[in-house]
Parts: C-alpha cells; sequence; structure tokens
C-alpha cells in the first residue's frame, strides 16, 4: 500500500483545531456516571428477555409450559432434552440441523458479499464520477428503500420462473433476491461514506495519474473498511434472520431451506412443542454471535464513522 | 455543541431506521397478528394481499406507505444537496 | 489492516465447509432410488393402477409439519417405491400466504393439501386448480359423503378430494370427576346447562373453580376457538339450513338465528361464575392459549371444555385418554332430545396444479381408500373415507369420530369458518369473538361489524 493509510490528518485546516477540543467534551459527558449508569439500566432490560430464553431452553417441557422461568428457584428442574430433540432428531419430512445450517451458510455468504461489491462499486460512482443524472439516478435508488420487498415477491418470482433465467428454488435465486433487496440501503450508506473522503486525496491520486479503477482498489477500498464492516455485519444478520425471502424463493425444500426455516417448524402443527424455540433460538443465534464478535471493533468504528461531517 | 457535530450521522441513522420502522411488520404479524388494535400499515397490506384476497387494497396500502415517506426522502435530497455544494 | 478483517470471514467460510463435511454424508430423503427398473416390486398389488413413472418428481406443499409430517411422508413410501414417483415434501405454517404467492407468479406445486375450502373456492376461481382427473372423482364418489364431494365442487365442477378430517365440538372433561361427583354425560344443551349450574354450586368453596375453561390465544390466529363454539350452536339452534345460508353469505350475522347463538355462547363465557376455572374470569379468556385452555381439568380446577378431536395431542405425556381414563369427551349436545346428530369438522383437501400423469397418480393414490388405511394406522389423525376401517384410528377418540363421520345419519358440516371468505372467516370473525368476549362490544355492534366487511 503506497497511499497514505491516516487521511484524516489531512482534513480542513480550519476545523482541525476544533476537534479535539469537541471530541473530548463528548468523550467525558459520555463517561459520565450518569450515562454510565443510564447503559447499564438500558443494557440489563434488553438482556433480560435472551436471559429468560436461555434458562427456558433447559427446562423440561411440562415446567416451561405451566411455569414462568423467574420461578427457577421454586421449580426446580434442568435438562438438555429441548437442545437433543433439535440438534439430533430428524423425521421422514426433515433433515438433521447440519444440513439446513449449511444451507443458511451457503444463503448467507453469497447473500452478503454480491450486495456489498456491488453496492460498493456503485457508491464510488454516485460520489466520484461525475455523469448525467447522477443526482437523480441516486434519488430513485434511496427511494427504492421504501418499496416494501413483499410486493416484489411476485414480481420477482414471476421472473426467476422464465424459461431463459428458471432459478426458482434455488440457492442463485435467493442470492439474486437478497442483493436485490440490500443494494438499496448498501449504496445509499456506502455512499455518505465514501463521499466524505477528502477531496485533496482523490485529487492527488488524480494528478498521479491513477485511473478510477486504480483509485477505487487502491484508495477507496482500504479507507472504507470500516464502513464495508459495518455493512456485512448488517446484511449478513438480515441474510442469517430472514425467513420471508427463502420461503419464497428457495422453495421451501430440505435441499435449499436455511436454517429459519426449520427454526419455525419446530413448535409443531398447532404450536404444542414450542418449548423447541427456546433452544433453537440459541443454536441459531451462534453464528450471528460469532460474526459480530470478530468484526465488532469495525462496527462500532463504521457506525461512527458513517459520516462524521453533516 | 455535540447534536450538530454528529448532524451527518443523525440524519443517516433517523432516516434508515424511520424507513425501516414504518416497514416493519413481521414483529407485529407474530407477535398479535394485528389483532388488539396494533395492525400497522405493512402488516395490514401483507395479510390484505396474501392472507385474505384483496390484492388490489394491499397494493392501494402500498403505495399510502410509499407517500407516507416523501417527505424524508425531501429532506434527504436537501441535504445531499447542500453537502454537494459545500464540497 | 485487511488481514485481520479477512481472517475472520475465512474462519467462519471453514466452519462451513467443516460443516458440509459432516452432513454430506446423509441423504435427507433416505435415497430416492427406486428398486427394479419397471418390474414390479414385492407387494405393490395395489399399487398396479398407477402405473410406472420412473424419475418423476411431484412437489406436495401443506401446512403440516412435524410429527404428522412425518407420517405424511411414511404413507407415501410404499407408493414411492412402486410407481418409481419421487414425493417432495414441503409443509410450512405459512402455507396459507405462501401459497398464493406461489400460485401467482406461475411456480405452483404438483399438490397442494388445502384445509380451507374458502382459500381452494379462491384458487379455483383464479383459474389455476386442475379439475379432478376421472379416477379421482370415481374414488371420491365410491368413499365420501355428498356434503364432503360438494366442498371440492365448484360450479359443478368437481375439483379437489377431501383428504383427512377432524371432528370439531367435543366437550373433553374428566370421567373419574364426574363418577365421583355423580355427574351424567348430558344429552340436551339444556341438561348441560343445568349441570353447569350443577357444578357451580358444588364447586363454590373453591375460589379457583369453575365448571367451564376456554382459551382464545392462537398467535395471530387468536379468536378461533371462538368461532368454532359459535358454529356449533348455530348448526345445533339453528338448523343445518340456516347454517349453509350463513356460510353462503345469505344469513347475515345480524339476523337473530346467529345472533341467538352468541347470546347462549354468553350465558357461558361471558359469566363470570361459570369460567375460566382455574385461569381467572371471563377476561382471561382470551389471555389463555387454546393449548393450555383444557389442562386445568387435570388439576380439578375446571369441569369441561369445548375442543376439537385434535386437543388430544395437547394433553401432556402420561395422560390417559379413554372412556374411563383421566379425560374424554362427549360431543357438544344437541338443543333437544332426539335431535338428528350435528357435527361440525375440518379437513384438508388436495389440489393439482398440473395433470402430469405422476401428478395425476399421486392424487388419485390419496384420494384411494388404500392411502386413508395407511396413513390413518400411523396415528394421530383419522378421515372421513368410508373405506376406512375404523380399527385403525389409533386412539378411542379417534375411533368413536370415525364412527361418527361413517355414520350416514349424522348431519356433517364443515366448519363455517374455513368456508367463508378469509375477509371474514380468517379475520374479522376472530377480531369479532375476541372484542365481544372481552366485554368492549356487545352482541349487536360484533354482528354487524362482522357483516360490514363481508366481502
Amino acid at each position: 500500500m503506497s497511499v497514505p493509510t491516516a487521511p484524516k490528518t489531512v482534513e480542513d485546516p480550519d476545523l482541525t483545531p476544533t476537534e479535539p477540543k469537541k471530541a473530548k467534551r463528548v468523550k467525558t459527558r459520555l463517561t459520565s456516571r450518569g450515562a454510565t449508569i443510564a447503559a447499564i439500566v438500558i443494557a440489563t432490560l434488553w438482556t433480560i428477555p435472551v436471559f429468560g430464553l436461555a434458562i427456558s431452553s433447559f427446562r423440561p417441557e411440562r415446567e416451561v409450559k405451566t411455569t414462568g422461568w423467574w420461578t427457577i428457584f421454586e421449580n426446580w428442574g434442568w435438562t438438555f432434552d429441548n437442545y437433543n430433540t433439535i440438534l439430533f432428531e430428524s423425521g421422514a419430512s426433515s433433515a438433521s440441523l447440519g444440513q439446513y445450517f449449511v444451507n443458511s451458510i451457503v444463503i448467507a455468504i453469497p447473500g452478503t458479499i454480491f450486495p456489498l461489491v456491488l453496492a460498493l462499486m456503485a457508491a464510488y460512482a454516485f460520489a466520484w464520477i461525475p455523469f448525467k443524472g447522477a443526482s437523480w439516478m441516486f434519488v430513485a435508488v434511496f427511494a427504492l428503500q421504501i418499496v416494501p420487498l413483499q410486493m416484489a415477491l411476485i414480481p420477482l418470482l414471476r421472473i426467476f420462473n422464465y424459461d431463459w433465467i428458471d432459478i426458482s428454488g434455488t440457492f442463485a435465486a435467493v442470492w439474486v433476491a437478497h442483493t436485490i433487496f440490500g443494494l438499496p440501503l448498501a449504496i445509499f450508506l456506502l455512499h455518505n461514506f465514501i463521499s466524505e473522503i477528502p477531496r485533496d486525496i482523490m485529487e492527488a491520486a488524480k494528478v498521479d495519474g491513477s485511473s478510477h479503477t486504480q483509485t477505487f482498489t487502491k484508495i477507496v477500498l482500504p479507507l472504507s473498511l470500516p464502513a464495508i464492516a459495518s455493512l456485512a455485519i448488517f446484511q449478513f444478520l438480515w441474510v442469517w434472520n430472514d425467513l420471508l425471502v427463502a420461503l419464497v424463493f428457495s422453495g421451501g425444500t430440505v435441499r435449499t431451506a436455511p436454517l429459519t426455516q426449520r427454526l419455525a417448524e419446530f413448535a409443531g402443527d398447532r404450536g404444542s412443542d414450542w418449548q423447541l424455540l427456546t433452544a433453537a433460538a440459541f443454536v441459531s443465534i451462534i453464528v450471528p454471535l460469532i460474526v459480530f464478535f470478530s468484526l465488532q471493533r469495525y462496527f462500532v468504528r463504521g457506525l461512527l464513522a458513517g459520516s462524521t461531517k453533516g | 455543541m455535540t447534536v450538530p457535530w454528529i448532524r451527518g450521522s443523525l440524519v443517516v441513522v433517523v432516516t434508515t431506521i424511520t424507513i425501516a420502522t414504518l416497514k416493519v411488520f413481521d414483529i407485529v404479524r407474530t407477535m398479535t397478528g394485528g389483532q388488539f388494535e396494533t395492525s400497522v400499515v405493512a402488516n395490514e397490506m401483507y395479510s390484505r394481499a396474501f392472507r385474505l384476497g384483496q390484492p388490489s387494497i394491499g397494493a392501494a396500502l402500498a403505495v399510502v406507505l410509499f407517500v407516507m415517506v416523501i417527505p424524508i426522502i425531501i429532506y434527504n435530497v436537501r441535504v445531499l444537496r447542500q453537502h454537494k455544494e459545500a464540497r | 489492516m485487511n488481514r485481520r478483517f479477512i481472517l475472520p470471514v475465512t474462519a467462519l467460510a471453514l466452519g462451513g465447509l467443516v460443516l458440509a463435511g459432516c452432513s454430506g454424508g446423509d441423504d435427507p430423503e433416505g435415497g430416492s432410488t427406486s428398486g427394479g427398473g419397471g418390474t414390479m416390486a414385492e407387494g405393490c398389488e395395489d399399487y398396479a393402477d398407477y402405473g410406472m413413472h420412473e424419475g418423476e418428481t411431484v412437489q406436495v406443499y401443506s401446512t403440516i409439519q412435524e410429527r404428522e409430517a412425518d407420517d405424511l411422508v411414511t404413507s407415501f413410501e410404499q407408493f414411492e417405491e412402486c410407481t418409481g414417483i419421487t414425493v417432495d415434501y414441503v409443509g410450512t405454517q405459512e402455507f396459507e400466504t405462501q401459497i398464493n404467492v406461489r400460485v401467482e407468479a406461475g411456480d405452483p406445486p404438483g399438490i397442494a393439501i388445502i384445509p380451507q375450502p374458502g382459500l381452494l373456492a379462491r384458487l379455483v376461481e383464479a383459474g389455476h386448480v386442475m379439475e379432478a382427473p376421472d379416477a379421482v372423482e370415481a374414488n371420491v364418489d365410491e368413499f365420501w359423503s355428498e356434503s364432503w364431494k360438494g366442498y371440492g365442487t365448484f360450479d359443478d365442477v368437481f375439483y379437489a378430494a377431501p383428504l383427512m378430517a377432524s371432528v370439531k365440538g367435543w366437550v373433553w372433561y374428566s370421567p373419574s370427576e364426574f363418577a365421583e361427583k355423580g355427574y351424567e354425560v348430558p344429552t340436551t344443551w339444556d341438561a348441560m346447562m343445568e349441570l353447569t349450574a350443577q357444578m357451580a354450586a358444588d364447586g363454590a368453596d373453591n375460589t379457583q373453580y369453575r365448571p367451564w375453561c376456554i382459551g382464545f390465544e392462537s398467535g395471530d390466529a387468536t379468536g378461533w376457538p371462538g368461532t368454532d363454539w359459535i358454529e356449533d350452536i348455530v348448526l345445533r339452534q339453528a338448523g343445518p339450513e340456516a347454517y349453509d345460508q350463513w356460510v353462503a353469505g345469505e344469513l347475515p350475522f345480524a339476523s337473530p338465528e346467529i345472533q341467538g347463538a352468541f347470546d347462549t355462547f354468553g350465558e357461558i363465557a361471558l359469566n363470570p361464575e361459570y369460567v375460566n376455572g382455574g385461569l381467572g374470569g371471563p377476561e382471561s379468556i382470551i389471555s389463555t392459549s387454546f393449548n393450555d385452555g383444557g389442562l386445568p381439568i387435570l388439576d380439578g380446577n375446571c369441569s369441561m371444555h369445548h375442543q376439537a378431536s385434535f386437543y388430544e395431542a395437547q394433553w401432556p405425556e402420561g395422560t390417559t385418554v379413554a372412556e374411563d381414563g383421566d379425560v374424554w369427551a362427549f360431543i357438544t349436545p344437541p338443543v333437544a332430545e332426539g335431535d338428528p346428530a350435528a357435527v361440525t369438522g375440518g379437513g384438508e383437501f388436495v389440489a393439482a396444479f398440473n395433470d402430469d400423469p405422476a401428478t395425476v397418480a399421486l392424487q388419485t393414490f390419496m384420494s384411494s381408500d388404500t392411502w386413508a388405511n395407511i396413513r390413518v394406522s400411523l396415528g394421530g389423525v383419522i378421515s372421513a373415507n368410508q373405506g376406512l376401517d375404523p380399527a385403525n384410528a389409533s386412539s378411542p377418540i379417534g375411533q368413536q369420530a370415525v364412527e361418527i363421520l361413517q355414520n350416514p345419519d349424522t348431519i356433517f358440516r364443515f366448519d363455517a369458518s374455513d368456508l367463508m371468505p378469509a375477509a371474514v372467516g380468517a379475520a374479522s370473525f376472530w377480531t369479532g369473538m375476541v372484542d365481544w368476549v372481552n366485554g368492549t362490544k356487545t352482541t349487536e355492534q360484533v354482528t354487524s361489524e362482522i357483516d360490514a366487511t363481508w366481502p
């Protein structure tokens, strides 16, 4: 990497001296005792349901159905039955959980990478390549966020069923659908970030004779890593937790159905086995947790860096 | 003083969250299915279009949803313009 | 910086590969290879008529999941072996919306198992459902009653054969409690109300106790158990003709017949002395899930619970369901002694979306008595197929239900809310029941509001 990796030092000269002061003030305010306590209270409130879910997932069926998890001390009883059932049982109409797990990963990884790559390129073009109608196109992309994706299900599935496409019921259909639905937000957020890159750097690159491709790969890509990471987490979580899109486009067979669909089935025909859902939820949380914790430092930075200056 | 400093971030977050919230339907659908006077436009749209066999009403609700978001679009476009001019 | 970002992603991808390697071995369908190239395998005599369709796949789409889905798939096993057809089964809770999406988008399954005639009617109207092949119609003429065939017929054209059935309107009770306290199973509605009053008087010293327990909560379908009550009462009080008119939309909810049914139900459901045993007052009805609605019977906090035969599966493990066991059920009694036995019930219909020979073969098989006997023997469900041997039903209550369905004197009517347009039967009727039992709206208000939503 021959390009300077510390762009923040070349910021507007009239802003630079005031910034550290402001940052300091923000920092002191955010670390005040009141703020800390508030943060702890909010965090606790938000964690209690998850905690209850965790306890419930280890309780026997009868106990789960008749008493609340907070009475665990009066109704003592622990079991791994729920985990046993969801992890190792499979019937004539379903496979073992591993199959769905793999399906979910096969869906989620391209479902994250495709929209990210396309959105990065589009965002770069919108921000730094002047072309006719760019701003109107950007507004159009932005407005696309509003279209509820449920309204697009039937038309899109119809397109996938054209003889010369014919991909409905395959992974490809799910990838394409997730890419389409993810693009507007991804372009919007990345554009906000990429357009913040100081003009000086971009112009310096131009003067040095770098083409758009070079500028994109050598400057824009490394600089937007925090934004890419946070968006990757967003998109991954969304794809991983999605049920509706997969249900419609994967056809729902054992070969392509993701974990979420299997989880939805566990409760059984009339919801009589809902105690299994508690355990199932925890199994499905594992992967997003791994993704989040391994990328979280970028996540926080990316959120703050998204558009520091209005 | 803090608020103007992070105004850009605020606009982005408020825009994204507002749009996402207006479109919320899965939570409503799972929790109450829109009963007990908790239905929202997006949920009503989904159930009319797919569950109750009234796709035309569903489509109309989708348009209503779009109209509701137009002010946010206009605001964002203005911020974008100012930003472009300032650069 | 780059490396640190890429590492977790690679780790994740590797994890995926490892997992893929682990599960690659077990084919979920247990291998769909069929025995013998064209020659008939052992035990395939019953399947000779369906022909050989080597390599064909038919997708079956339905609401049925988990244990019942496993049994359904098992019931096709021999058929698959003998005909070479692979049955690709997909069951989802979202069936009722997804079938619309898939059909509209031109991606329908081969066969859909539809639990509501109302939904079937909509799909038929839109012109997507194939007319039933002759073989299916012949089977239905042979094995099903006129009324069942009627639910799959639209404008004199027969489209969909019935599959499984359930009998609604059972009143669950504890035989041992009845014996101990000297209660008799009531034979008329009035006798049931007298029994209720007597129970309330006997149980007055237990503050938790009420004669009835009722639970309406069922997620986004909250309120449906209430519609079952109203339907049972309408059928018994106003008679089958009025019931049919009501379903067709000719008799409005605001008519005296239907309002009368609400009032009759109100004598139980709105009376704090009669509900809701062990759970609270009448206001607890909507917050009690229908799964748990009958459980207080086991604790002795209530004595009667009105629910369909499938409630059998809701009793906790170790509960004996038998005439002399822990729980048993009687059919909601008629209004007057000697009235013909009338029951409401539900069922599923098999609609085909193409006429490939393999689809037709499977459709025909599903309408046969062979299938009904195989499936019912696997347990948990019953069918109204006349060729079904009641002894095959897995439980005493199932056997009794089959006998009721096969009895030519039984007046059978399909669950009204499943027959009505979805905007009423799957929306305003449910919410109406909730508002009504909550006491926020009167019978007049609720009934006229439901009428207003009739499309």
